[in-house]
This record gives structure tokens, sequence and C-alpha cells, in this order.
């Protein structure tokens, strides 16, 4: 350690820390890595990107597997964090399992509400469901889709809520020991990708294209090609540019690899519209997964880019407030608004209600009514802290 | 042949690692073990293409009372005092409980017994391929022949949830 003399580590008596010890290879912590990239790649076999485009096909728990699979990427964390032996990662990986836990079961919750308006948990039905009722079921139920967004914010550890561990060490040393420093990136980028996907199947329709039932809507089945021209060209003005040759090359593959994207999408494209010539009658069965896969991936990556907004927008929760967040106001909410869901569906179903007048009428007034009795407590319970602060200290007493 | 392979496999990992599981002294080595178990346990369920209790097998046993136990026992340093127990404190009730374990299970076998066929409690289950949608049924038969049960162990759950608040409430108002 004396090389790094005045590195953040030596303000906190960590004696057991060796340099370097974030990389381990031994066979348990090959173990925790293997438990959370297998549970990150597992769940995604029964994701449905494209009407047929399902490794897994007719799941019948469909999204209720990808949501339980990832769920064991939290063995990992505390298996991880265990094996370390050092007071700092033991510490930050039990936050981390247990804020992964939190806010997994409220993400669990709000999933419920989406699985309810489907009527299914089979990921192909459940957006095939959105198509019959023309509309993405975040219109439906904003409010557990949310809930759904911070809960997984926070699941991934992600830096609004804590960020896993303490305030005054560098990143590097709190989080477990990985067998190779990379596979923690890819780790996270996975079980972000999963989250995401879940969340783009059961509340952004899938591989639906933006209102599949308005027939002049129509030309947004174009965005695909438009979008790889467009990049083509943008890279074709960077690519005189670039200072080196070798930087120059790889501008110029990429220009290639948008164009002929670009071309190939459109081929599919206008395949349906082209009977009769040989191949491409064939391309055009491929038309329906391809297009589903844009969108899908397109809303995948706005998902991201969103996490990415709001964690550098927001600041961070300490880990006691997130965890308060998650338990007392997070679950209450999520809880309510599957109540209001569920009564809603039966007005529907009962009574004949209208689904949007149902759901909004239910909604609103439960909600509000859970964010005055959370209120409410909330300022019982400072008042009560202040009584009992104020009963020991006694300002007159002496 | 293929179900067959699949079964002795989490068959054995199963009883494997509940063997390993009570004979460790390591109570965070015991936890890990009592995962495996039931993931294996989650296994056969898949096999039997039961895929909505396996997926609740994963997320309630497997993970969510899994980890907060292993958090109990990592925070709480369970591990010292626990590997300093003996394993003969409870001999006798241990013994009583495995009789008693070991007469229903030979009950349960002598009355397969009874019945012709393949030995199934089940005369003429169909086959896996034709089975109804997994989770509709069990959702069908939890809500309607028994729905009594059900909200009974909801009821169990809840009032345990409770107490178990009562009790910390309790502790932390005396300390």
């Amino acid at each position: 350690m004396s090389d790094n003399s005045d590195s953040p580590m030596d303000a906190v008596p960590s004696p057991n820390l060796p340099p370097g010890s974030r990389v381990s290879t031994s066979p348990t912590t090959f173990l925790a890595t293997a438990i959370i990239l297998a549970a990150a790649a597992l769940s995604l076999s029964a994701v449905a990107f494209g009407p047929s485009l399902q490794l897994v096909k007719n799941l019948n728990i469909g999204l209720l597997f990808v949501f339980g699979i990832s769920f064991l990427g939290g063995l990992g964390l505390i298996l991880g964090g265990w094996i370390s032996k050092t007071p700092d990662t033991v510490l930050a990986a039990l936050r981390s399992a247990a804020q992964f836990v939190s806010y997994q079961i409220i993400a669990g919750l709000s999933l419920l509400a989406g699985f309810l308006l489907a009527g299914t948990l089979n990921s192909r039905s459940i957006v095939e469901a959105q198509l019959h009722y023309s509309i993405w079921f975040i219109f439906l139920t904003p409010v557990a889709f949310l809930l759904y967004f911070a809960a997984s914010i926070a699941a991934t550890n992600r830096e609004v809520f804590d960020h896993s561990g303490p305030e005054f060490l560098v990143p590097q040393t709190f989080y477990p020991p990985f067998y190779r420093r990379s596979l923690r990136y890819v780790a996270d980028i996975a079980n972000n990708f999963v989250i995401a996907s879940v969340a783009t199947a059961l509340f952004l329709g899938g591989w639906l294209r933006p209102l599949p039932n308005v027939p002049w809507l129509g030309f947004l089945d174009a965005a695909p090609v438009l979008l790889f021209a467009i990049l083509a060209a943008l890279f074709l003005r960077r690519a005189g540019k670039q200072s080196k040759t070798q930087y120059k090359l790889r501008v110029r593959v990429s220009t290639f690899v948008c164009f002929s994207l670009a071309l190939f999408f459109a081929a599919v494209g206008i395949a349906g519209h082209l009977a009769g010539i040989f191949f491409l009658t064939q391309l055009k069965s491929l038309q329906p997964d391809l297009y589903g896969a844009f969108w899908f991936l397109a809303k995948v990556v706005i998902y991201q880019m969103l996490f990415t907004l709001v964690r550098s927008a927001l600041p961070r929760y300490r880990f006691a407030q997130s965890m308060r967040t998650a338990w007392s106001i997070f679950l209450p909410l999520a809880l309510v608004n599957l109540f209001a869901v569920a009564v809603a569906l039966a007005l529907e179903s009962e009574q004949g209600w209208n689904r949007w007048l149902a759901l909004s009428l239910t909604t609103l007034p439960m909600l509000f009514l859970a964010l005055y009795l959370l209120r409410w407590s909330d300022t019982r319970a400072r008042g009560a802290a202040v009584a009992s602060f104020l009963a020991e200290t006694d300002p007159y007493a002496g | 042949m293929l179900d067959s392979v699949f079964f002795y496999f989490f068959a054995g990992v199963a009883i494997l690692s509940a063997a390993l599981m009570v004979t460790r002294s390591n109570a965070i080595h015991s936890g890990i073990l009592l995962i495996t178990t039931l993931l294996a346990t989650a296994g056969i369920f898949l096999q039997l293409r039961a895929d909505f209790l396996f997926i609740a097998q994963i997320i309630l046993y497997a993970v969510g009372i899994m980890v907060l136990f292993l958090f109990a026992l990592v925070r709480l340093r369970l591990h010292v005092s626990v590997g300093q127990i003996k394993f003969s404190r409870q001999k006798y009730v241990g013994s009583l409980v495995a009789l008693a374990l070991a007469f229903q299970v030979g009950i349960l076998l002598w009355s397969s017994r009874q019945i012709p066929g393949d030995g199934l409690l089940i005369q003429g289950a169909a086959p896996a391929e034709k089975l109804p949608p997994n989770t509709q049924e069990l959702s069908r038969i939890l809500f309607s022949g028994y729905l009594l049960p059900f909200e009974v162990a909801s009821v169990l759950l809840l009032v345990s949830m409770i107490g178990a608040v009562l009790m910390v409430r309790r502790r932390s108002a005396s300390e």
C-alpha cells in the first residue's frame, strides 16, 4: 500500500485489504460471478424480441420466469461479499443484497398490476394483449410503470438510490470481488438489459411500433431504414475528417455496416409489396421479427437512456433513506395500485364499465388517499421522535 | 428417458446437498447448501412441467427467504456460535421425528403398491405434453376447491408477520 498512500483507502481502517484484492481467482469467486452472469443470461432466454423471435417459446410463466431468474443474482451478490472476508466488502454486499431484495419486491408488485391487465404471464401474449387493447400498459397503469422504473434503478444499484457503498470509499473498494474485473461490467449491463426488457415487454408494448392500430402512422415502419441511412450518412461525413488512417478505416466500416443494415431493412420491408420474385418472398417471412426486434431494442435503449438521465440528474440517496423509501412509501403505493387495478378490472368485467373510466376512477382516489395517509403517519412519526427527544433532554431539567 | 435423467440428477443433487447441509458445522455453508437443495427441488418441479411452482419456489424460497436468511447469518456472525453446538443435543426428539417421517413415507409407498398400474396414486394421469396451462389450472384450483385452506394459510402468514413486527417493536422499546 506504500505506492498509493494518498488514496481514499487510507482514510478508513481496513487492515485486511491487500492491494488489488478486487480481482480474485478462487473457485468461490468464480461461482459467485457465474451465478450473476448465468441468472442474467438465462432470464433473457424467455424474452420475446419479436412475434416469433424467442429462445424458449410458449413458456407458460413467461415474464415471471425472466423476473424470477434475474432474482437469483442476489445470491451471487451475497456470496461475493461473504467470501471477500474484508469488513467493507461484506457490509457493502449485505447492503446491496438487502436493497436488491427490497426493491425487487416492489418491482414484482408493480409487474403484478401489468400481469392483471394482460391476464397472462406469457411474454408473447402480453404484447399481443397490448395490440388487442391498442394501448401500451404504461398508459393504463402509469403508477406501476413509475414504481417499476424507480425500483429497477435501485435494484441494479444505480446511483440515485445508494450505490451500495459508503460515501468515503472509492467505488472500486466496495464491490464484491469478481473473477475477472471486466465480468462485473458485463454482469451490470446484462442485468440492466434484462430489467429494461421486462419493462419494454410489459409496459412499453414490446415489439409493437408506436400506435400499431393507427393506419396513417404506417410511415413509422420506415423508421429503421431512415435511422440507419441517416447514421450511414453521418459516418460518411465524419470519415473524411479523421486524422489517422486507422480511424478512417473504422468509420468507413461503420458506414458500410449502417448502410447495409438500412438496405437490408428496406429489402425486407418492401418484400411484402413485391410478390413474385423468388428471394424476396423468402425475405417477407422475416419482416415481423426483424422490425419487431428493432422496435424492442429501440425501446430498451431509450429505457437505458432514461436510467442514465435520472441517475445523473438527481442527487444520491443514502442507504437508510433508500430503504426507508422502499418500505414505507413505494411498497404501500405498489400494494394500493395493485388493489386499484384489480378493482377496476372487476368493475369492467362485472359491471361493464369502460376500462379507462374504471381505472382512473379507482386509481386516482386510492393514490391520493394512500399519499395522504403516508404523509399523516410521517408527521406523526416525526412528532413522536421530537417528543421522545424532548423527553430525554428536557431543556428545563435543571 | 430424458425425463428420468433430469429427475435422478435433480433428486441426487437435492438429497446430497440436504445431507451435507445438516452435517456442516459452518452455518453459511449450510445456508448455501439449503439453497442448492431448494433449487434442485425447483428443477424437479420443472421436470414435472409444473412451471409456476418452479418459479414460485425460486422467487420465494431460493431467493426471497434465503437471501434474508443468509443476511441474518452473515450479520449475526452465527457461524461462530453455531459451530460450537454439538450435533447430539436433540437426539431423542430428532430420532422420533425421523421415525415418524419414515413411517409416513412407508405408508405412502405401501398404499401406492396397492393400486394397480405403474405405482402412481393418480389413475390415468395425462401425459406431460397434454396438460392444461399450469398457472391457470393452479389458480382455478386454489380459488375454487381449496379456497378455504388457501385463505386460512394466508391469514396464518399475516398473523406471523404481525407477530414478528410486534416482537421487534417490543424489543426495541425495552432497549
